[in-house]
């Protein structure tokens, strides 16, 4: 049963082959079996999973299911859940429980899925190997033994959902924080065009970028997540307009012959594994055979864009995380005096790397370096954008790598600036707000997954989807939660 | 632009951060600002910042309370519970006396 994608499962569950107690059932046993190692998990809801599956029983038995009625699934621990502790892995927030219910969320109850849980991350998403968790970080259930990362930063995400500990789930993307974990996980992370997933009720990191996306292990299945995900939110200011958003569950079938597919061209120069240049090249032979024309782009300022969005993510993260005083929620320590006490509760409840980002962005913030750091990287950022726009005048779509190889061990001892390298394919996407999605491309020679990024025009969503349902089809990659897993 | 240690420290208690100076150094700061240095060659002459990829105009909402009477959801979360026993937030003495 856990081996069923939600398009298969689906149908199952309306033709009452199988019940969504029972599919929730064989979920909450595999959390209990394997959900400790893996650590994909910070807070687990079996009762609500059940009653949310009895519910959705109901409705199944009286005709009136929802559109994702009894699927079981994980909620990335960044959306605010009404009554379950959120904590965005941070010591900061580790009692906090919610008294209201994110957007995101909420539209999930509503289209009648199961809460299995809250999924792990990076403190407040800020990591690719989801190892600045508070809590430890998620494990790659591919060659588990080899406690390779998930990614990050919504790697408790694409480890549980690999694993089956969830038949998919939520994910946020700042800089590629679904896509990467995704591709080195085999499964599919799409990061929509920015606005049309509400942030309402999702902790921020840096407002400007952050994007909450679906992650499952088939096209289709991202495709029905989205579909419910996406929609203007009167909450949220930067939400976008109701008549800009074309997103529907069915993944429109692309004529190849019709397409030009692009390919930048300043990303030919980047080093990338041996494996990973023969899963591109093989997946791009396999466009040109069905009859797509591959032309060749240029984003002149794509490999600046690394340096441009680590100037202007830890700035908005300053802003943003500045509401964490100890006053009002979260934790408190106490100290001298007021200032003593925010500071002690700030030093204590976040991490290295939270605090790192925090001072660089004060840093590029401060009155004698705004312009040089914070206000040029925002010109940089225009200019990624529009180079982007040109080069959708020239091609359909674009495809390139969603990382330079596989899955790293976790114990991997990489500077700040290793980490953030990790970054460079994903985070321009992050910049010029357009939608990518990660799509498994191939297999590496250690027997590890491969991801390919296709990246559209803004709103092109289901355009993005199409051609990625192509490359999952022509890759064929075995993605079975128990062949995984061997078990 | 380099920033000295002095700056960072500053920085630091600007954001209400208590940290040793030990571990400040540990952070390696420097490499990321010194590599952040490369958007300076960028030619940017003309070009306007782009803060946000939203550029539609933000729609306007009526003048209406939406919400109210909360207050225990509010205050639910409150570190200082002897306060919110009696409807407040508690927070350290700000004045001296």
């Amino acid at each position: 049963m856990i081996d069923l994608t939600i398009t298969q499962a689906l149908e199952k569950l309306k033709k009452r082959e199988i019940s969504a107690t029972e599919l929730t059932r064989a979920y909450l046993d595999r959390i209990e079996k394997f959900g400790k190692d893996l650590n994909c998990y910070i807070t687990v809801t079996p009762e609500r999973a059940l009653a949310d599956a009895a519910a959705a029983d109901a409705r199944y038995a009286t005709d009136s299911a929802l559109a994702l009625d009894g699927l079981p699934i994980g909620m990335k621990d960044l959306f605010a859940t009404r009554g379950i502790r959120t904590t965005a892995a941070s010591r900061m927030l580790e009692n906090f429980i919610p008294e209201y219910e994110s957007t995101i969320s909420q539209k999930f109850i509503d289209s009648g899925t199961v809460l299995l849980g809250k999924t792990n991350l990076d403190e407040f998403a800020m990591g690719t190997f989801s190892k600045t968790s508070y809590f430890g970080a998620p494990v790659n259930p591919w060659q588990m033994e080899k406690r390779l990362t998930a990614g990050g930063s919504s790697g408790g995400a694409t480890s549980a959902i690999a694993s089956g500990l969830a038949i998919g789930g939520t994910g946020t993307d700042t800089g590629g924080s679904i896509r990467f974990p995704a591709s080195i996980t085999g499964l599919v992370g799409m990061k929509p065009t920015y606005g049309i997933c509400s942030r309402w009720g999702c902790v921020a990191f840096a407002s400007s970028l952050d994007t909450p996306g679906p992650i499952a292990r088939t096209v289709d299945d991202a495709a029905a997540l989205l579909a419910v995900m996406a929609g203007h939110d009167p909450k949220e200011s930067t939400s976008a307009r109701t008549e800009d958003i074309n997103v529907s569950a069915t993944v429109p079938a692309l004529v190849p012959k019709t397409l030009r597919i692009g390919v930048i061209k300043e990303f030919a120069d980047v080093e990338i594994s041996a494996d990973m240049k023969k899963a591109f090249d093989a997946r791009i032979a396999d466009l040109k055979s069905m009859g797509a024309e591959i032309v060749e782009v240029s984003i002149p300022n794509i490999l600046d864009a690394l340096a441009a969005y680590y100037i202007i993510a830890p700035a908005e993260a300053s802003s943003n995380l500045a509401r964490y005083d100890g006053m009002k929620y979260g934790l408190r320590v106490d100290g001298a005096d007021l200032i003593d006490t925010y500071k002690k509760t700030r030093a204590a409840g976040f991490g290295d790397e939270v605090k790192r980002r925090m001072i660089i962005g004060t840093a590029v913030l401060s009155s004698e370096s705004y312009d040089v750091y914070f206000m040029q990287a925002a010109r940089v950022r225009r200019m990624i954008a529009d180079s982007f726009r040109d080069a959708f005048e020239k091609c359909d779509l674009i495809v390139c790598p969603s990382a330079s190889g596989t899955a790293l061990p976790l114990d991997s001892d990489l500077s700040p600036l290793e980490y953030y390298a990790l970054d460079l394919f994903t985070v321009a996407m992050n910049l010029a707000g357009v939608p990518a999605c990660s799509v498994p491309a191939g297999m590496a020679e250690n027997g590890l997954p491969l991801g390919l990024q296709v990246v559209g025009p803004r709103f092109a969503d289901m355009r993005v989807l199409g051609l990625a349902k192509l490359i999952e089809t022509a890759a064929a990659l075995d993605n079975r939660p128990t062949k995984i897993m061997g078990k | 632009m380099a920033f000295s240690k002095q700056q960072l420290r500053k920085f630091a208690d600007l954001i209400r951060i208590e940290i040793s100076d030990e571990k400040l150094e540990e952070m390696n700061i420097d490499s990321v600002v010194e590599w952040l240095d490369k958007l300076q060659k960028i030619d940017t002459t003309g070009i306007t910042p782009m803060i946000s990829p939203a550029e539609h105009a933000a729609p306007r909402r009526a003048d209406m309370v939406t919400d109210g009477n909360i207050r225990d959801a509010v205050l639910a979360n409150a570190p200082d519970k002897a306060g919110v026993s009696r409807g407040y937030f508690a927070v350290p003495k700000v004045m001296d006396e």
